[in-house]
């Protein structure tokens, strides 16, 4: 079997787990970003203080320490995982820090008399964030949580150092074998940038659907 | 003796080193449309905010028919200066909201009384619009709308014109009139002060965080002998002196003005008898069927 082909195949293997992982990985950053922001927003001083100290401990250490940390230290703490989960949980608990910021900037970009006005009428705190403030937020933020899921697709190629066989690990494995380190970087290089593009498709798609219900504009 | 319908006692609130409001006492009756006035920055915005409970209060207490109403439970509502709609819903949906998260409403019944209230201020075939489709003044009927469906007993607005020109001023000051009308319990903040004159059974004017003068609107405006006040009301005369002179030759305030503008409605003097440079002034100060200003800019030196 020539490089390319092999090249291919080990796209194809790879390509799955990155999309997984990453996928499950934005959704769970999104779910706990969503939820840290509430807190730190409505919750008691104390609280946000907490979390903030959180937010600023995984937004200080490059990703690939707390991968290693996460993975190679965790057994220390009773915490033996295997690689995928524990890559998905590193890339959530990263994604979640940084989309919880995004949210809390779109809390705050929110003129403080829409909660107010929500208050007056009755509405309780979940109604006033599900019902008002997160879809009003929702057109201000998707720019930049996008931005973060291009950002986390190109993340889940540290994984491959604690063995997540996704697409880096499994295209470079092709590399070291064949020594054609070139083609198979090229052919990864590809790879992502075309997952990239095709987020930012979906994305600008979203944005669309979103200025339609939101606004009623396209 | 029945307690009124409105109570607040030396309410208080001081922010580090700034007294906002200083021990003010105001009782209100049922029906009672009550004017505050004052200068920027003496406390009539905190003012309602404390009432409704937006701001905490660092002494006193509010009572709403014997009771501290507590935000959100239906007896104060509030009309905000900038509106404060949700831009993401459509007016109907603005006004349906609440009915349906806090009243269990039906989406068809809430639907239904949105549209009855949103005909109320004159905009039911506004309703499928979103804010950012409608004027300022079309915005702030619907905030009136999105409040009144909450039946509250007690409306405050805040400064509900301020940001909108002399036109859309005229659309959301005649809903309020119209309110007024029907016996609504409420404290307006307004610089219109011919509106003020003119719909509040009472007038307030306020300094510093205190309350310098309470008692009828109209003798608050006519008769202003308090120093302050009087400086303060002044001031809205001598801006009126400057505006332009009126083409020659001149135009009657009535046929220049739609019918029912309520700065001039029956307030102006005949066009021959007007003063040519105070066309406002004498709207401001000289309610319907009342008799000339006292308040000048001379006069209030």
């Amino acid at each position: 079997m020539n490089v390319v082909s092999e090249t291919l195949l080990a796209v194809a293997r790879g390509l799955p787990l990155t999309v997984g992982i990453w996928l499950a990985s934005v959704a769970t950053g999104l779910a706990v970003g969503v939820l840290v922001a509430c807190l730190r927003h409505f919750g008691p001083r104390v609280l946000n203080v907490l979390l903030a100290v959180l937010v600023e401990a995984v937004r200080g250490v490059p990703f690939v320490v707390q991968a290693f940390l996460l993975y190679y230290g965790g057994p220390f703490i009773g915490l033996d995982l295997t690689p995928i989960v524990a890559g998905w949980l590193a890339l959530s608990v990263y994604a979640a820090a940084y989309f919880s910021e995004v949210f809390r900037g779109g809390f705050l970009a929110i003129p403080p008399g829409h909660t107010e006005a929500a208050r007056l009428l009755g509405l309780s705190t979940n109604q006033t964030i599900a019902r008002i403030l997160l879809p009003e937020m929702a057109l201000s933020v998707l720019p930049a949580l996008a931005n973060l899921a291009v950002i986390l697709i190109k993340e889940t190629a540290i994984l491959s150092i604690i063995t997540v066989p996704e697409l880096t690990f499994t295209v470079s494995g092709v590399g070291s074998a064949s020594f054609a380190f070139a083609q198979t970087m090229a052919a990864l290089a590809l790879s992502y940038w075309l997952l990239v593009e095709l987020t930012a498709f979906a994305a600008r798609r979203l944005e669309r659907g979103i200025a339609r219900a939101t606004l009623g504009t396209a | 003796m029945t307690a009124p319908f409105l109570l607040a006692e030396g309410l208080e609130r001081r922010v580090g080193d700034t007294q906002i409001l200083d021990r003010i006492d105001l009782s209100v009756e049922r029906g009672q449309v009550v004017g505050l006035i004052g200068p920027s920055g003496s406390g009539k915005s905190s003012l309602l905010r404390c009432i409704a409970g937006l701001d905490p209060l660092t002494g006193g207490r509010v009572l709403v028919e014997g009771r501290a109403a507590v935000p959100g439970d239906g007896t104060i509502g509030m009309v905000f200066q900038q509106f404060n709609l949700w831009p993401h819903l459509t007016a109907g949906e603005n006004v349906a909201l609440a009915l349906r998260l806090v009243r269990k409403m039906s989406r068809a019944e809430a639907g239904e009384r949105a549209r009855a209230m949103l005909d109320r201020v004159g905009l039911a075939k506004f309703a499928d619009r979103r804010p950012a489709q409608l004027s300022g003044g079309q915005q702030q009927r619907v905030a009136i709308a999105r409040t009144l469906a909450m039946e509250p007993r007690l409306i405050l607005f805040d400064e509900p014109t301020a940001s909108l020109d002399p036109e859309l001023t005229t659309e959301v000051l005649d809903v309020i009139r119209g309110l007024a009308e029907t016996g609504m319990t409420m404290l307006v903040v307004s610089h219109e002060m011919g509106f003020v004159a003119s719909v509040a059974s009472r007038a307030v004017f306020l300094d510093h965080g205190r309350v310098l003068v309470d008692g009828p609107a109209r003798a608050v405006f006519r008769d202003a002998e308090e120093p302050r006040l009087r400086r303060f009301l002044s001031t809205y005369l001598q801006r009126v002196a400057w505006a332009p002179e009126p083409e020659a030759p001149a135009m009657p305030v009535q046929a220049a003005a739609p019918a029912g503008f309520p700065l001039i409605d029956a307030a102006s003097p005949a066009p021959a008898e007007a003063p040519a440079r105070f066309p406002l002034l004498d709207a401001a100060a000289n309610p319907p069927g009342e008799g000339l200003p006292v308040a000048g800019p001379r006069a209030a030196r």
